[in-house]
């Protein structure tokens, strides 16, 4: 780790003794960081080993770890956790980089907006996107079974059913795990210098041969990197799997650790065996991300050159018209289910005299519980969004431009969180406040769900900042201390309005993250501090659409908006100036 | 590392060289900047070792030396950027570094100007916002800013260009703007690292001329770091030769380029045909007669650093290449100091020729002809080589 390699003798920072306040506050957020990161995977670890129903009288024993692994439940879990992830990647990426490399390195009409298309998809929350495909084909009430059944009588079956093995790898491929292939894998493609495809084409290989000989060779290393992190998020998936699953009774990891927790009494011993488990599933593949992407993080870029496009040709238009379908059905196409589905009598019956109503509307606004929660869910969203982009410039600052010792056990506290599921923390910081009765007074408020979900968002945040911070050169800083400056003005004056667009763009992240997440705060936000978020799952949970679809809607809205302000910071300001370097 | 011999010895050595020093030396008074045993460490490697340095008013200063040789550090240890880990560091007679004292004046206490290698020209700001910064850090009134500001891009030749944005320059412009920077405070000292590396070979020469101008103008103390032995010998008053972190030598540029004191400063600066020899005999003086491998005899009278080895001993006689004359040759034999070699390739590179040359000895030598002669691949040359231009040193792997 790079604690101890650079600056051996010179750990103070630049102003020594003058630092003293600085030293004080480093230390004081490792420790900060440090506890909220690693203490609750600790308590998980202590909870597994104590046998007997919480709140009575607990021994120490196995009896837990027996329970688990006695159960096959587990065992199907794990097979239905890794089937599930491998087949939406597989799919994703051959379909990804197809899709980013006509977007990227090609003349097709309105790539651009393509391309914000999968932006917007990418930020669209899971929840809502498989509420609109629920009524799009959820069984034999699903729009589509239904006007299938009515053309074809004798079909009475329905023909697509979301409820299904199938129907979750379509929900997670067309709400996350596509636009994120598209939106890693396009500005990667960008980098590659045109004159490699170019003297392939001119040594007589057609368009696609250069594709497969020339561009995904070269592209290995960022797509390994890209399949690598899509696994680690895809096993971590629980919303989608907590919806659809009961259909077919499947259930990965992270929602059979729910219902354990949920049901009564919970089993809270078992869940965390499962938790810990979840987490030594996950680690191999955060190694050999971090493995891979150390050995080949420069072999793609290179130096100076024109991007210039391939010519598409008579394909131009078929593509586009493709592209376009697709972007329509994995952005518009749930927007407006949502839209319609939450003005009809019943959905997807259209044949009725009035099929409108605004009923639905009037009985969600008029809930007390659904005001309340659209208020817990905005204080949370400008909470975390502030209390992230502060923390995660701070760090991001640290990590990149002083000489502290022990910077790289802070680098690897931010990188924890990525290995740890949304449902693990939120079950660990569950048990912290259950058998630490300082944190009691927390318990409840809004404070808990924004800590959690600063902490889940902390890995992205950072890197993101950082990302920016390293383009920008030391000698700009210098420039300004040479100048008079002192480092307090210096990042005011300097360092901040450069890194501005990154932090903005940080800051929406994290409101759009904490909107729509639900894994995270599962646990956590059923009480007073209820977000939409968490209001959505309860009537998915129960069955009741109608107010679902509402809640559904809003939190889409608001996302989608947020998604399009950070693009837009990020289109006029650049992540990563020009002559920055 | 061991430990060397001071190295303000070699610094004060331009009196003895033979009248090329410089004649008149600023009084001591005049000193701006000093540096006496500075050390610097880097977690185990050490960049900067036991380094003394005096830098006096009105003159520039050079640090020259290969990538890597702690010339850099050495610049920013003088303004801050880099604390030393052993030394002492004085500017206008204020200590300003000092490890065994506990004194340390940050860079934005110290009143230096500074240009970076990249310029660090702050995108976010105009061209006024980027010169006017130290002056604003020094709350000075907006309309002596306005002022000093425009006074200052007056000078480098950029007035008009105020309300350019920092990212709509030109590499010269930003150079030009990083220059008003450094300057418009009025600081005793400029420091310069690299400045010039990252323009093109028509605009670097433009600039160094200007910069020599301006700072004869203003009369301010430059101290310069630089890997382009050229842009050294063209631009300084001394120069100061560093090498695996310590300064093999310095002196006035002639001093420098004519009587180098080691082997490092030889190579470093210009080119050098170095033959291997042995001593034949000594005679009174500084006369030395060697023999070189192929068989050679030549007179030597220039600079002996061999330590007047013995008689017999191994050694190498260098001479530069511009002091090498190259004639057409019969089939006349050789007189002493003539080495005989054919032309293996002539490339016509305008004013001149540039030949290779390969020599009875089957060394290959690159060296220029002139234009006025018609010379000829493949034609049989000799080559003089005047006593008083060669130099003996230490045969290598004899030290």
């Amino acid at each position: 780790m790079s604690v101890l390699t650079a600056d051996g003798g010179e750990k103070q920072g630049l102003f020594g003794d003058r630092l003293q306040l600085g030293a004080f506050l480093y230390v004081l957020l490792i420790a900060v960081i440090g506890f909220l990161v690693i203490y609750p995977l600790f308590t998980l670890v202590m909870t597994s080993f104590q046998v007997g129903a919480l709140g009575r009288e607990t021994t120490t024993g196995i009896g837990n770890w027996y329970e688990a692994f006695r159960n096959d439940q587990l065992s199907s879990a794990f097979w239905s956790t890794m089937s599930l992830s491998f087949a939406r990647q597989g799919i994703s990426l051959v379909l990804g980089i197809a899709i980013a490399w006509v977007i990227a390195r090609t003349n097709l009409p309105g790539r651009g907006w393509l391309e914000v298309g999968f932006w917007v998809a990418l930020f669209m929350p899971a929840l809502p996107v498989t509420m609109a495909w629920v009524l799009l084909a959820g069984g034999k009430t699903g729009i589509i079974n239904m006007w299938i059944s009515d053309l074809f009588p004798i079909i009475t079956e329905p023909v697509f059913n979301v409820f299904s093995w199938w129907g979750i790898v379509w929900v997670h491929v067309v709400s996350s795990t596509l636009p994120v292939k598209v939106f890693l894998l396009a500005p990667a493609l960008r980098s590659i210098d045109s004159s490699l495809e170019e003297s392939s084409r001119a040594c007589g290989s057609s368009m696609i041969g250069t594709l497969t000989r020339i561009v995904v060779p070269i592209m290995i290393p960022a797509i390994v990197m890209v399949l690598l992190l899509g696994m680690i998020r895809s096993m971590q998936a629980f919303e989608i799997e907590l919806i659809l699953g009961p259909g077919e009774r499947i259930d990965v990891y992270s929602t059979l650790i729910y219902r354990l927790v949920k049901q009564e009494p919970p089993l809270y011993g078992v869940a965390s065996v499962l938790s810990i488990l979840f987490v030594t599933l996950i680690i191999p593949f955060v190694v050999a991300q971090h493995w891979y992407g150390g050995r080949h993080s420069h072999s793609t870029l290179g130096g100076k050159f024109t991007a210039r496009v391939q010519d598409l040709g008579k394909w131009k238009w078929p593509i586009f018209s493709v592209l376009l379908a697709i972007v329509l059905v994995i952005t518009v196409l749930p927007l407006v289910m949502l839209v319609v589905g939450s003005f009809m009598k019943i959905f997807g019956v259209f044949d009725l005299p009035n099929p409108w109503t605004t009923r639905h509307w009037l009985a969600a606004l008029s809930r007390t519980d659904f005001t309340h929660s659209l208020s817990n869910t905005l204080i949370l969203g400008a909470g975390s969004a502030v209390v992230g982009m502060v923390l995660f410039s701070i760090i991001a600052y640290v990590t990149i431009k002083t000489r502290y010792a022990a910077r790289g056990f802070l680098d690897f506290l931010t990188w924890l969180p990525t290995m740890i599921p949304g449902i693990v923390i939120s079950l660990g910081f569950l048990q912290m406040f259950l058998s630490a009765p300082i944190f009691r007074p927390i318990y409840g408020t809004m404070w808990v769900l924004i800590i959690a979900v600063v902490l889940s968002n902390l890995t992205v945040g950072v890197q993101l900042i950082k990302t920016n911070l390293i383009q920008l050169s030391a000698e700009l800083e210098e420039a300004s201390w040479a100048s008079g400056g002192s480092r307090l003005f210096t990042f005011y004056k300097v360092v901040l309005p450069l890194i501005a667009p990154s932090v903005i763009i940080t800051g929406l992240q994290t409101f759009a993250t904490a909107v729509s997440v639900v894994s995270v705060i599962a646990m956590l936000g059923t009480g007073p501090n209820q977000p939409l978020s968490i209001l959505q799952l309860v009537y998915l949970d129960s069955g009741r659409y109608e107010p679902a679809t509402i809640v559904g809607l809003l939190i889409l809205v608001i996302t989608i908006l947020a998604s399009l302000l950070a693009k837009l910071v990020s289109d006029r300001y650049g992540l990563g100036r020009a002559k920055m370097t | 590392m061991s430990s060397a011999p001071s190295n303000l010895i070699s610094l004060n050595l331009s009196a003895t060289a033979a009248g090329h020093g410089q004649a008149a030396r600023p009084a001591p008074k005049d000193r701006i900047l000093r540096m006496e045993g500075i050390q610097k460490v880097y977690g185990g490697s050490i960049a900067v070792e036991n380094t003394n340095l005096e830098l006096y008013a009105g003159e520039i200063l050079t640090l020259l030396g290969p990538s890597g040789c702690g010339k850099t550090t050495t610049l920013r240890l003088a303004i801050g950027l880099e604390r030393a880990t052993k030394g002492r560091i004085w500017f206008k007679d204020r200590l300003v570094d000092a490890p065994e004292d506990k004194v340390f004046v940050s860079p934005e206490k110290r009143d230096m100007g500074m240009v970076f290698q990249s310029y660090a020209i702050w995108p976010h700001m105009d061209v006024f916002g980027n010169v006017a910064y130290p002056l604003r850090v020094r709350r000075r009134k907006a309309d002596e800013i306005r002022r000093e500001v425009e006074k200052a891009l007056d000078l480098v030749g950029l007035s008009g260009f105020s309300n350019r944005p920092g990212t709509k320059l030109s590499g010269g412009q930003m150079q030009r703007v990083a220059v008003a920077r450094g300057l418009v405070f009025g600081p005793d000292l400029l420091l310069m690292d690299e400045p010039f590396s990252n323009l093109d070979a028509k605009l670097r020469d433009q600039m160094r001329s200007e910069l020599k101008l301006l700072q004869r103008r203003l009369g301010i103390s430059v101290l310069f770091v630089t890997h382009d032995q050229s842009e050294a010998l063209a631009l300084s008053d001394r120069i100061a030769v560093m090498q695996a972190g310590r300064i093999e030598q310095s002196g006035d540029p002639k001093e420098l380029y004519y009587y180098p004191q080691t082997v490092a400063v030889r190579d470093f600066l210009g080119r050098t045909l170095n033959f291997n020899a042995r001593i034949m005999a000594r005679a009174h003086g500084n006369l030395t007669t060697v023999e070189l491998d192929g068989g050679t005899i030549c007179d030597v009278s220039g600079a002996d650093h061999t330590s007047s080895a013995a008689v017999h001993s191994r050694c190498i006689a260098s001479i530069r290449p511009e002091h090498v004359k190259v004639a057409p040759r019969g089939a006349e034999s050789l007189a002493a100091g003539q080495v005989a070699g054919e032309i293996l390739t002539l490339l016509f590179i305008g004013d001149r020729y540039e030949a290779s040359i390969r020599l009875g000895n089957g060394m290959i030598a690159t060296l220029y002809l002139p234009c006025d002669e018609n010379w000829a691949e493949g034609q049989a040359v000799k080559l003089q080589l005047p006593a008083e231009r060669l130099q003996l040193w230490k045969s290598e792997g004899a030290q």
